[in-house]
This record gives C-alpha cells, sequence and structure tokens, in this order.
C-alpha cells in the first residue's frame, strides 16, 4: 500500500544563493576590499616573515629564523674575577668584587652569543646573572605592552562601568541627557591633541618656561615632588598610564549604559522582591547581564593596547632608552627606520597570534547565556 | 618589400634607444618636481617658467610635499615605480642608494653641463669637498647638490652683555661660558636627546674627525697609487672615502673600536662633561626636537646651535615679539678643543660643521625621455647663470613692503655668492680630514638607533657612565659594519680584506 507523504521542496544551497543574488552581489564590493585591505596584507606578512626582505631588492628565505631573533633567551652567569697571583677574589678600590662585563664575555665565546645583547641582571649570591636576548628591545616591550593591556583593560572597563550606573540611577531623565552629551563631547576633540596637552602636563620648569599642570599641582604641594616623568626610565611608563586622567571614554560609557538600559525592569523588581540592595543587585544583577557589552569594549580595549603605539610615538618615541617602547612602535621602526620588512611582518605576526589569543580567552571569560537587546 | 620594410623597422627600434636624448631641441614631455622646502617653492618655479620658455615641449609641475614622512613618501613611491622624477631631498638619500632606488650621477657628471660655457665635467661645478662628502660607502655619487649649510652658535647677545659673558673661542672657554650662564640662574642651552635635534650629535663628528686626522692613512688604505694626506690642505682628500672594508679593518684593528681607540674616550667624556655644564640632562630626556627652536627665541635658552637656514626663523620671531623681550643675537664659531684637551686635537684647528644641506635626486630606471627631460632641467638649474639667478631672489613682505631673501643657504654650485651678511657662516674646511669617528655602522639605520639609545640617552641623560657607553658602542658599531658588508657586498675588496684584517 503506498503510503501519502508530504511533499518536502526544500531548495539547494545554490537555489537559495540564486535567490538572494542581489544580496550577495551587494556584499561583493565589501568583501572585496575587505580582502584586498585586509586579508591579503595579512597573509602576505605571514609568508613575508619567514624571509630576509628589505621592502625592495634583497628577498631571502630564512625560514623562522625572524621568529628566532625575536624570541631567543639565554641566561649568562658570570663569576666574580680572581686574582691569578693570591688565588683570592679580586675587588675594587671600593672593597666591591670585579665581574668582567657580560659584553666581553660574550665576546670570548663568539659562536654561542653571536648576535645576543644584554637584557636585564641581576645578582643572586656573589654570581651576576644576565638575561640576554638577540632582539632585547623587542622582549621589553613585549613586558610593557603587557602593562598597558592590563591598565588599558581597566581604563577602559572600570570607569566607564562605574559612570554608566550612576547615570543609569540618575532621577532626573533631563539629567541623564545632558551628562550623555557632555561624555560623548569631548570625542570630537582629536586625541592627538590630547596627547600633546598631557605632554605639556608633565613638562618641568626650564629656562623659564613654566612647569606642566602636572608639576604645577605636585610643587603646590611639595616642590621636590616636580620631576621629569617622561625623561626618567622608572616614571615614564607610569606617566603614559596616568595620561588622560580620569580616563572618561565616552563611548564605552554609552555602550554599558544601552546594556543597562535593556535589562528588564521586572527583574530589578524581582531582586528587591528578594531583599537585594545597592551592591547586590550590581554584583548579581547588572553586571552578569551585562557580559556582552563588556565582552565588545574588552576586545576594542585589547586590541587598542597590543596594536597602538601612536600616542607613545607621540610622547616620547619610545624612549627614554626605549624604557616605553611597545611592539607595534618596534614593529614600525624596524620597517620603516630599519628597512627590516620580514623582521618586522614577524613582530605582526607575533602580535595577531597574541590578539587572537586574547580575544578567544577574553570572549570565553564573559560568555553569557542571558542577553538583553538594547 | 615587406620584408625589407620589417627589417628596416627593427633596425630602427634598436636604434632609437642609442640615439643620445639630451639634444636639448628634441627634448618634450612632462615632468613634475617636488620639494618639502616651501622657501625654495617661488625660486624653483621661476627656474621651470625659465626652462620652460626655451624648450617649448617641455612640461615641469613643480609640487611640494610636507616635511614630516617625507622618507617613508619617497620611498614608498620609489618602491611603487610613481615617483616624481626629481626630488628635493636631504642627506639621508643614500638610504635610498643602497636599495638601488635612484640614479647614480657619476656618469653624468663626467659629461659637461650644455649650459655652461666651459666644457669642464658638470660635476667639477659644485663646491668642494663637500660634493666628495656625499659619495656612498661604495664611492658612487647619487645627487645633484642644490645647497650647503653651515651651522654655528646663536646666541643671546643682549644677556651675554648684561652678565658680562663673552662669546668662547675654544672648549674650556666654552664650558666657563655654559657655568656663567648657569650661575646668571638661566639655561644655557636647550636640547632634546631625540634624533630630531642635532644639538648633541653634530658636535660629537665635528670633535671625532678632528681627533682621528692622525689615523687617516692607517684607515684609507684602498687608495690611489702615490695618494698622501696632508692635514694643510683641504683638497688632499677629495675623490677618497672610507669604504666600509676599510672601516671594518680599521675597526678590528682597534683603530675606530670605541673600546681601544683612546680618541673615542676623550670625546665621550667632553660630551660628557658639556651635558653635565651647558643642558639640563633630565629635561633634555623629555624634549622634543620641535621644542628647542622656540626656546632659543623665548629666550628659555641662550645658546642654540643650528645652521643658516635659522636665521630668516629666527629674524621673523624675535620681530614678533613685545619689544621687551626683543634681544639681539649673533653668532659664534662651535668652540673648538685645543692641544690642552689632549695631544689628538694638535693636527690643525677643528672644522666647523658645514656640509651639503640638500639636492636632487632622481628615479632609478625611469623611462629615459624622462630621465633625460629630468637630468636637462637639473643641469640647466645649476649653471651658473641660472643658480646666480634663483640664489638672489626676494620675497616682499606685504605690510612692510620690505625684501627679503627666500632663503640664506649658501649654494652648493661654484661661483654662485653668498648672502651679504651671512659670510660668518659660509661653508669652509680649514683643514683636511675624513669621516673616520663613526657614531654607526656607514648608513646603518639600525646602528644609528642604538647609538641615540645608549649616547644620546642613557649616556648623555646621566644613566650610565663612560666605560659602560664605550663598551655599548663598540659592540654597537661592531654589528652596524657587519651589516653594511652584507648590503655593499659587491662593492668590498675581498683579497683587501683578506690581506689587511688582523
Amino acid at each position: 500500500m503506498a503510503t501519502l507523504s508530504p511533499t518536502v521542496h526544500r531548495k539547494t544551497l545554490l537555489r537559495r544563493i540564486w535567490d538572494a543574488k542581489l544580496v550577495y552581489v551587494m556584499l561583493v564590493p565589501t568583501f572585496a576590499l575587505l580582502f584586498v585591505f585586509a586579508y591579503y596584507p595579512f597573509f602576505n606578512a605571514l609568508y613575508r616573515s619567514l624571509f630576509n626582505w628589505n621592502g625592495v631588492n634583497v628577498e631571502e628565505f630564512i625560514g623562522l629564523e625572524n621568529f628566532s631573533t625575536l624570541l631567543s633567551v639565554q641566561v649568562v652567569t658570570i663569576d666574580p674575577q680572581i686574582d691569578a697571583a693570591t688565588g683570592e677574589l679580586l675587588r675594587d678600590e671600593d672593597g666591591n668584587l670585579v665581574y668582567e662585563s657580560v659584553r666581553q664575555f660574550m665576546r670570548a665565546d663568539r659562536e654561542r652569543y653571536e648576535g645576543y645583547q644584554s637584557m636585564s641582571s641581576f645578582m643572586i649570591g656573589d654570581h651576576q646573572i644576565h638575561l640576554v636576548a638577540k632582539d632585547p628591545v623587542f622582549l621589553n616591550s613585549f613586558v610593557n605592552m603587557i602593562i598597558f593591556v592590563v591598565t588599558d583593560v581597566m581604563k577602559a572597563t572600570l570607569i566607564p562601568l562605574l559612570l554608566a550606573n550612576m547615570l543609569y540611577h540618575l532621577w532626573s531623565e533631563r539629567w541623564r541627557y545632558i551628562f550623555r552629551i557632555l561624555l560623548i563631547l569631548p570625542a570630537v576633540v582629536p586625541g592627538v591633541v590630547g596627547i600633546l596637552l598631557w605632554r605639556d602636563f608633565y613638562a618641568m620648569p626650564v629656562g623659564g618656561r613654566e612647569a606642566g599642570l602636572v608639576n604645577q599641582i605636585l610643587g603646590l604641594i611639595d616642590p621636590s615632588l616636580m620631576h621629569t616623568w617622561l625623561g626618567d626610565v622608572n616614571t615614564v611608563v607610569p606617566a603614559i598610564i596616568f595620561t588622560g586622567f580620569p580616563w572618561v571614554n565616552g563611548a564605552n560609557t554609552l555602550i554599558l549604559l544601552a546594556g543597562l538600559l535593556a535589562i528588564p525592569g521586572e527583574l530589578y523588581d524581582a531582586a528587591k522582591m528578594d531583599g537585594a540592595r545597592g551592591w547586590t543587585i550590581f554584583w548579581s544583577l547588572e553586571l552578569p547581564l551585562l557580559r556582552g557589552p563588556l565582552r565588545l569594549v574588552l576586545v576594542f580595549a585589547l586590541i587598542g593596547a597590543v596594536q597602538g603605539y601612536g600616542h607613545i610615538l607621540i610622547m616620547t618615541s619610545g624612549g627614554p632608552a626605549n624604557a616605553s617602547m611597545v611592539p607595534g612602535l618596534w614593529l614600525y621602526r624596524n620597517a620603516f627606520g630599519f628597512n627590516k620588512y620580514g623582521y618586522a611582518s614577524a613582530i605582526g605576526v607575533i602580535l595577531f597570534i597574541i590578539l587572537i589569543a586574547f580575544t578567544i580567552t577574553s570572549q570565553r571569560m564573559l560568555r553569557s547565556e542571558v542577553e538583553f537587546e538594547a | 618589400m615587406f620584408k625589407r620594410m620589417l627589417v628596416l623597422l627593427l633596425a630602427l627600434a634598436v636604434a632609437l634607444p642609442l640615439v643620445p636624448a639630451t639634444a636639448q631641441e628634441d627634448l618634450a614631455g612632462e615632468i613634475t618636481f617636488v620639494t618639502f622646502m616651501g622657501e625654495w617653492v617661488t625660486p624653483f618655479e621661476t627656474a621651470a617658467a625659465d626652462y620652460m620658455a626655451l624648450h617649448p615641449g617641455v612640461t615641469i609641475t613643480v609640487s611640494t610635499v610636507p616635511y614630516d614622512g617625507l622618507q617613508d613618501f619617497y620611498r614608498t613611491n620609489l618602491v611603487g615605480g610613481t615617483a616624481p622624477e626629481i626630488m628635493h631631498a636631504e642627506p639621508w638619500w643614500n638610504n635610498f642608494a643602497s636599495l638601488e632606488l635612484i640614479k647614480q650621477m657619476d656618469d653624468v657628471f663626467a659629461a659637461p653641463n650644455p649650459y655652461n660655457e666651459d666644457d669642464t665635467p658638470w660635476g667639477d661645478a659644485f663646491v668642494q669637498p663637500f660634493l666628495d662628502f656625499t659619495r656612498d660607502p661604495g664611492g658612487h655619487i647619487n645627487v645633484v647638490p642644490w645647497s650647503l649649510y653651515g651651522v654655528g652658535m646663536f646666541y643671546n647677545k643682549t644677556f651675554f652683555d648684561n652678565n658680562g659673558i663673552t662669546a668662547p673661542t675654544n672648549w674650556d672657554e666654552f664650558m666657563t661660558t655654559c657655568k656663567a650662564i648657569k650661575d646668571a640662574g638661566a639655561l644655557p642651552m636647550y636640547v632634546a636627546l631625540k634624533p630630531n635635534d642635532a644639538q648633541w650629535f653634530w658636535p660629537l663628528g665635528m670633535l671625532g674627525n678632528f681627533a682621528m686626522r692622525s689615523e687617516v692613512e692607517a684607515v684609507n688604505l684602498r687608495t690611489a697609487e702615490g695618494w698622501a694626506f696632508d692635514v694643510e690642505d683641504p683638497t688632499s682628500t677629495l675623490g677618497e672615502s672610507i669604504t666600509v672594508d676599510e672601516a671594518w679593518v680599521a675597526f678590528n684593528k682597534g683603530i675606530i673600536d670605541p673600546l681601544a681607540a683612546p680618541e673615542y674616550r676623550v670625546i665621550a667624556e667632553m660630551m660628557n662633561e658639556w651635558a653635565e655644564n651647558c643642558i639640563d640632562r633630565q629635561a633634555a630626556l623629555a624634549a622634543d626636537g620641535s621644542e628647542v627652536y622656540q626656546a632659543f627665541w623665548t629666550g628659555q635658552s641662550k645658546i642654540f646651535m643650528n645652521g643658516t637656514w635659522f636665521i630668516s626663523t629666527l629674524v621673523n620671531e624675535i620681530n614678533n615679539l613685545p619689544e621687551e623681550q626683543q634681544f639681539e643675537w649673533n653668532i659664534f664659531a662651535y668652540p673648538s678643543p685645543t692641544a690642552d684637551n689632549g695631544e689628538m686635537f694638535s693636527m690643525g684647528v677643528m672644522n666647523q660643521n658645514m656640509n651639503l644641506r640638500n639636492g636632487f635626486i632622481v628615479p632609478a630606471n625611469l623611462d629615459p625621455a624622462k630621465e633625460a627631460i629630468a637630468i636637462d632641467f637639473l643641469q640647466f638649474m645649476t649653471s651658473t647663470e641660472e643658480a646666480s639667478k634663483l640664489f638672489s631672489l626676494n620675497r616682499v613682505d606685504e605690510e612692510t613692503g620690505a625684501e627679503y631673501p627666500w632663503s640664506y643657504d649658501p649654494p652648493a654650485v661654484v661661483g654662485v655668492p653668498m648672502r651679504p651678511g651671512t659670510e660668518a657662516l659660509y661653508p669652509r674646511i680649514d683643514n683636511a680630514e675624513m669621516g673616520l669617528f663613526l657614531t654607526n655602522g656607514q648608513g646603518d639605520t639600525q646602528g644609528w638607533d642604538e647609538f641615540l639609545n645608549f649616547f644620546g640617552q642613557q649616556y648623555l641623560g646621566g644613566m650610565i657612565d663612560t666605560d659602560a657607553v664605550l663598551e655599548e658602542w663598540s659592540f654597537s658599531l661592531e654589528g652596524g659594519l657587519q651589516r653594511a658588508l652584507e648590503t655593499y657586498e659587491e662593492d668590498i675588496d675581498q683579497q683587501f680584506l683578506d690581506e689587511n684584517l688582523p
């Protein structure tokens, strides 16, 4: 007996594409430009990172040597020198133990230490321990990058979160609107202006020139607190971090505010009926439901902190003595300063891998099962 | 018949490129001339107009590009094959030469300039030894010189006079002068320990090459038969340059190794003494090169090392100050060390910092017709008659009607007069010397960056001592020279290296 079954008209993939052909045609220019200006350069950089390439007439395949140079580190242990005549430890006029310089130590064993430079040193007992690297500037810049990633992410999330929460709980709708406008207004001022202003804020009084705002304020408290913040290797990184204080980020604040506005009022009512108040509401209700917007803000902050170097280029050029160098600026310097485009590409690939790792980690950490649309 | 025509056409096709394209009456086409110096735009436009009147078939467009990012702009266009036919550039052009991006001028300089009346080679029309100073480590000339510069020490004469301070004439007096300025409560020199302020690295070359004169013959080994160095005759080094292989041999012999050569220690210590007495180290570490000009004309600093190009800016800015802040200024020569500062300073006097300021480069592998126009136009511009006209053009102040020079630059073309009143900065070389004192590998940008870091910032900034800086310098210079050996591999004389390396 024949069975009657409903006829199901399943459209093939090709058929569905054909039906929506106009949409796909409209998308072609976008993807073509994306491919030409985003994907092609990236895959090209990946390929070029395997070459000794000066951008013009030298192009030699060297495999992973660029990566090896970037990441090579060795530990050198130097013992105190011994007086050949007495057999005792050699001491200088001040009674300090005498050590061979790390440069001379490495020069004596060229084969092993070819291309290595001193990165940092410390003492263990009487032994001098030196970390030597083929590119100490890159590795130090990497440490700076991590510091900037942590602080930039905090600046990009905590302050805007606080502000968004305060705005959300403002009683007056009108004042909320006014504050929103005030928050976004500074965004129309070019960022470079703010950076140049902050460079002046840190200025010391020199030759009749007045001190910058930061030193003027510190000078009112105690003149000895005035300092050349951008000219000291110990203070330049904290000074860059402090730039832009109080770090009001209008765009991020509005994104988080939109997230708060999207939370249904019934949830607040339910929480209140359960006895939740202020901090508990924020911690148990608002923060979990803000994971979506927070993730967005966080990823943008991460990308900015890993790739960004414009503000450092303007404020310090990576100095003094490369103390404020970051990988992005080092990439730029290698490519456009030293004509080492292959090497610069390798730095770019490493940055890309780091970004992907950071992004995936942050996405997993802030994964949310419930999200509300604003 | 057809075959004959074909053969004739083929023969024509082969022969045509061989016909010299420099026959001036045949020139036709369009080229672009790019400059980054606003003060030269009108004179260059004048030159283009004069040339186009002579060659109606040629169109020359003069355009300007900003100085910021200029090297990147040129490099990108040279690599992409879209570079203007003539580019006004500064002495970093040899960075492009090492990449084979710009035309070598050796051949065209060997032929006469058709716009000059004599039949001497075009290259002889440029002021020496500055033309020779442009040679790349392979010994080639890659530029058509245009203007020179003279650097001196601008000083606030009003402040000096009010405080009974006189302009120094030697190194020790210079240090005393700086101390006197500090004692009067002022800052002697506002300096930025960055690559965009030359006040800290210009003196290094001057002092260093002065100190190294006695070593010239020991380093310049790949030389013409019978050549001898004569310190009293600045022309005795003409045609000579320190090549990479010579520098590498000298380094390995310890002659130019900062760890082994005593001259490097003396110069480092002198520069450290200068930093201690004449600048504010911490402020210099934070300062940017863009601030140092203003610091002088607003009275923050009392001495400013700068060149002929600064005169017109200084005149304008001081005129714009409120009357009570205006001051009188003057220039003294960079104070030379004497034998009292070290035996190495006993051969003649220190040469001032005077050199080629800028010139014109032409892309390599240019379309032959366009190259012919570019070269012909440059010959026209640098003819004695046209260059004299361009260097004497004035601009008129619209408010006062007064005339000011477009530029105070000294000309690089022989026979073109200087601007009256600037003769004190006329480029001259008192004694012969060669560029032995290397701060980094020759033309090596990475080595220069390292030098800026350990010498400019760490040492002059007071973070490391002399022993440490000499050690860093030695290793950095060694690395830079090794890179230069690879870059200029084709110009290396391996036999010379084998015979001379210790």
